[in-house]
């Protein structure tokens, strides 16, 4: 079946600076799809290659089966689209501005239009450069859902945005989801990406270093645990488990721990002792995010499940058992 | 239900309904106060000089007069039949019919797809279902419309002249003057579209068209006056243009020379749509074209930039002065080179006779290098360039005052061309022309210049860019017509100096008027004043 995405060695140059470098991937019908990265990734080339508004130096993305470059035309009947940086005719008010580009499209049903405008409590009768950075994104988001298109492309949607406008994006995008309809979104947000999206692309310098369900992703965590014991335990006897990374001792029959994946063999070897309290401190998709990130070593990558992809830089694996209260 | 949009809220009026519905109409909606006001302001001009042209036909001595000063104007415009109003119309201000909407014209021109990809609102427009091609022609039918309109209206100031004077011109005659001037204006606004395809800033192809279109009036001007240069005229548009001359009486429509200029256009228009639907937005043009060849070998990059004349890049952001300097110093060569080369080869060959015929064309070709130096200014606040600036520590006066300076700085270096030009062909020539007057006519011009710069600045304080600079066109337009069409009208000597052509005098002759320019001087520096202050106070939005 026909993916709604399909890019296949996509990149772009752009000289001394880089763009993007044969990039891969599938993004299914009806899929929330996250795109993540450092600034100066290529997100943003990545996007406009796709908008039809770069021309590729080397292979070819594809929308509906559409090629992204040669039929950006009929392309763009499929696509609701918000840039990272939107700028729109200053002097033109909200509501000349949505009007416009309903026209472009052929018209839109004015009711769900009306439904949006109040859902994001825009003011269309203000000019568009008296509108503040957040109203501004608003009136992108509008004109982006407005036409409810089959695939939306978004950009750091919710930049600007505050908590109360950006929870009523996520109803916008649980409707896109449940109609079936796709989302591309490209975010730095994100604990956004963790709540809308079901899989998630990393990108970094120009190349995609990762693409992995969110699920999966949240199961390759390191989570906190915090053991109290009514007696005295070693911290040797927790740090040659599987999946343990770090111990410390907080205080007598307190350990606090850092496991990788699964707690199974922690909770079994606490399970010898007369256990007073177990916590958890769950690591959101932040905690991953800056871990893929935060590190620009090279290492080994740990086996977790996932569609098989270059290396990706992650701290420094350690054997089994290396780990000290030093290290923590 | 899937309903046609009609409007958003109850909130549009029926004419946004209706210029809302496509892009060619968007661009008639955005166009509309700058035609309407060029058009009612160059209709009113001609049916003014109508009438200074049918009060100097009705006396035998202005008649005389008339006749008399003709051989001296012969540098501007055809003397043909000039005690009659059209004849009149035809030579004093004809020129400017062709030059005035020319400048609007590359200025929207650049403005309408450069311009927009540069503010970016482009990139919205480009993600709406609408293929490159049609985006790209409806913007450019929506300019021709604009310019159409324009002649249009200019038509109607003949028609009104010609009944207030009681000798009316047939109305295919008033058409066909103002379809020359549309066709004429429209070559250049193709031309800037075409430039903007391939610079990365729409400043860089407006500067470049304004260039050509002082160079095009140079060698129409030349090839007329020195019968040996008569074939430079053959280059020039505006030669093309002058080939008709409907209110003339007698004159049959040169349909070669229409068709010359349309060539032309089509030649613009179809080359930039081919670059504009192959290029990556937000690159020039010839980069996409220069890839489609060496593809096939490696993938192309973008080049970062030309290679560096100055090493010390730190120098130039040093200050917002030299930053300053440093968006000014290229177009600043290139129009100095130019102007230098044009003096050079005119005055040298045509000899001393002809070189008061260049200094005469000066004022116009500074007065248009400054309008392309204060529209760079002005739409440095749209396009975001002056909001990040304005977020440094740095004075709003200091920035408003530090590109007031590299422009001065700029004239100043265009004044040294124009000397080095004007004093190379001299001595080469041995025309004898005493260096200090020379000086005088190279520098004479930055005071009045200036003057037009800050009155430039002191509108975009005030009005959005393409407002402000629609007003100083015609402020420009205006008072370099006073220099002509004022005496005829018999008004008082004072308004006549309000022209920079009056003010920069006869300095080959005379040498410095340091009065005059000190006048000149003290007057930009209150204009200048006057826009530190307001810009002070502005909303940046």
């Amino acid at each position: 079946m026909p993916g709604m995405i399909e890019v296949e060695g996509l990149t772009k140059s752009y000289g001394e600076h880089r763009g993007v470098t044969d990039l891969t991937f599938k993004v299914e019908p009806g899929e929330v799809f996250g795109f993540l990265g450092p600034n100066g990734a290529g997100k943003t080339t990545a996007i406009r290659l796709l908008m039809g508004l770069l021309r590729p130096n080397a292979g070819h993305a594809r929308i509906g089966s559409l090629d992204c470059w040669r039929d950006s035309f009929p392309i763009k009947r499929l696509i609701g689209y918000l840039p990272g940086e939107l700028e729109l005719d200053p002097n033109l008010t909200g509501g000349q501005i949505l009007t416009y580009f309903a026209n472009l499209r052929g018209g839109v049903d004015q009711t769900f239009l009306r439904r949006l405008i109040e859902q994001l409590e825009l003011d269309p009768s203000r000019k568009f450069r008296e509108y503040s950075h957040g109203n501004k994104r608003k009136v992108g988001l509008i004109q982006a859902f407005m036409h409810r298109p089959p695939l939306l492309v978004l950009d750091e949607p919710t930049q600007g945005l505050d908590p109360l406008n950006q929870a009523e994006f996520d109803h916008l995008v649980e409707e896109v989801r449940a109609d079936g309809r796709t989302v591309f979104l490209s975010s730095h947000i994100l604990n956004e990406v963790e709540r809308l999206c079901s899989r998630v692309a990393f990108i970094r310098e120009s190349q995609l270093t990762r693409i992995e369900s969110v699920h999966a992703l949240m199961a390759f965590r390191r989570r906190e645990m915090e053991i109290v014991f009514a007696d005295p335990v070693g911290v040797e006897e927790f740090g040659a488990l599987p999946g343990v990374e770090a111990v410390r001792r907080l205080g007598v029959g307190r350990l606090r721990l850092v496991v990788q994946g699964d707690v199974d063999a922690v909770v079994k070897r606490a399970a010898q002792h007369r256990v007073l309290s177990l916590a958890f401190k769950e690591p959101n998709l932040e905690a991953v995010f800056l871990s893929y990130y935060a590190d620009k070593t090279t290492a080994a990558v740990p086996e977790i499940q996932g569609e098989p992809l270059e290396a990706f830089t992650l701290q420094p694996a350690k054997p089994p058992g290396s780990h000290s209260e030093a290290d923590y | 239900m899937r309903i046609k949009s009609s409007e958003v809220g109850g909130l549009l009026g029926r004419a946004d309904l209706y210029m809302l519905r496509s892009v060619y109409l968007k661009t008639l909606r955005d166009t509309r106060v700058p035609t309407l006001a060029w058009g009612i302001g160059l209709g009113a001009l001609v049916a003014l000089a109508l009438y200074a042209g049918w009060l100097q036909s009705t006396s035998t001595e202005a008649k005389a007069a008339l006749l008399a000063l003709a051989p001296a104007f012969a540098w501007w415009a055809d003397p043909v039949a000039i005690t009659t109003p059209g004849g009149y119309v035809t030579w004093r201000i004809g020129p400017f019919m062709a030059l005035l909407p020319a400048l609007w014209a590359l200025l929207a021109g650049s403005q309408t797809i450069r311009g927009e990809e540069q503010q970016g609102t482009l990139e919205m427009l480009m993600a709406a279902p609408i293929s490159r091609s049609h985006l790209f022609f409806e913007k450019a039918i929506g300019l021709g419309t604009a310019l159409v309109v324009i002649g249009g209206l200019i038509s109607l100031g003949i028609i009104v002249g010609g009944l207030v004077i009681q000798d009316p011109f047939p109305l295919a005659n008033a058409c066909l003057q103002g379809l020359d001037i549309a066709a004429h204006a429209a070559v250049f606004g193709a031309l800037a579209l075409f430039l903007s395809q391939l610079t990365l800033e729409r400043g860089t192809a407006a500067g470049l068209a304004g260039l050509l279109l002082g160079i095009s009036f140079l060698l129409d001007s030349v090839g007329r006056t020195v019968p040996e240069l008569a074939s430079l005229r053959y280059a020039s548009t505006i030669y093309y243009f002058g080939l008709n001359k409907p209110l003339l009486p007698g004159y049959d429509t040169d349909l070669g020379a229409l068709l010359v200029l349309a060539g032309l256009l089509a030649v613009f228009i179809i080359g930039a749509g081919w670059l504009f639907v192959r290029r990556d937005v937000g690159a020039p043009g010839w980069v996409a074209q220069a890839r489609t060849v060496s593809e096939l070998v490696k993938p192309a990059a973008y080049p970062r930039t030309l290679p560096r004349l100055w090493p010390y890049r730190s120098f130039w952001r040093s200050s917002p002065y030299t930053r300053s300097l440093q968006q000014t110093w290229r177009p600043t060569f290139w129009w100095g080179l130019a102007i230098g080369a044009l003096a050079a080869t005119l005055s040298g060959s045509a000899g001393a006779g002809h070189v008061s015929l260049v200094l005469s064309m000066l004022p116009i070709l500074f007065a248009i290098f400054a309008v392309t130096q204060v529209s760079r200014w002005a739409y440095s606040e749209p396009e975001g360039r002056l909001e990040l600036l304005l977020t440094a520590p740095v004075e709003r006066s200091a920035a408003l005052t530090s590109a007031f300076g590299a422009l001065t700085i700029a004239l100043l270096l265009l004044g040294i061309f124009t000397l080095a030009g004007l004093g190379i062909a001299a001595q080469l020539a041995g025309l004898g022309l005493p260096w200090d007057n020379l000086a005088a006519a190279a520098f004479g011009l930055v005071p009045a210049t200036l003057l037009v710069g800050s009155i430039g600045f002191l509108l975009t304080a005030w009005l959005r860019p393409g407002t402000a600079i629609g007003i100083l066109i015609v402020l420009l337009g205006a008072s370099l017509t006073l220099g002509y069409v004022g005496p005829a009208l018999d008004w008082p000597e004072f308004v006549a100096k309000l022209s920079p052509v009056a003010q920069y005098g006869q300095p080959l002759l005379n040498g410095f008027d340091l009065t005059a320019m000190a006048r000149l001087v003290v007057l930009a520096g209150i204009a200048l004043a006057l826009a530190s202050f307001r810009f002070s106070r502005k909303d940046i939005l």
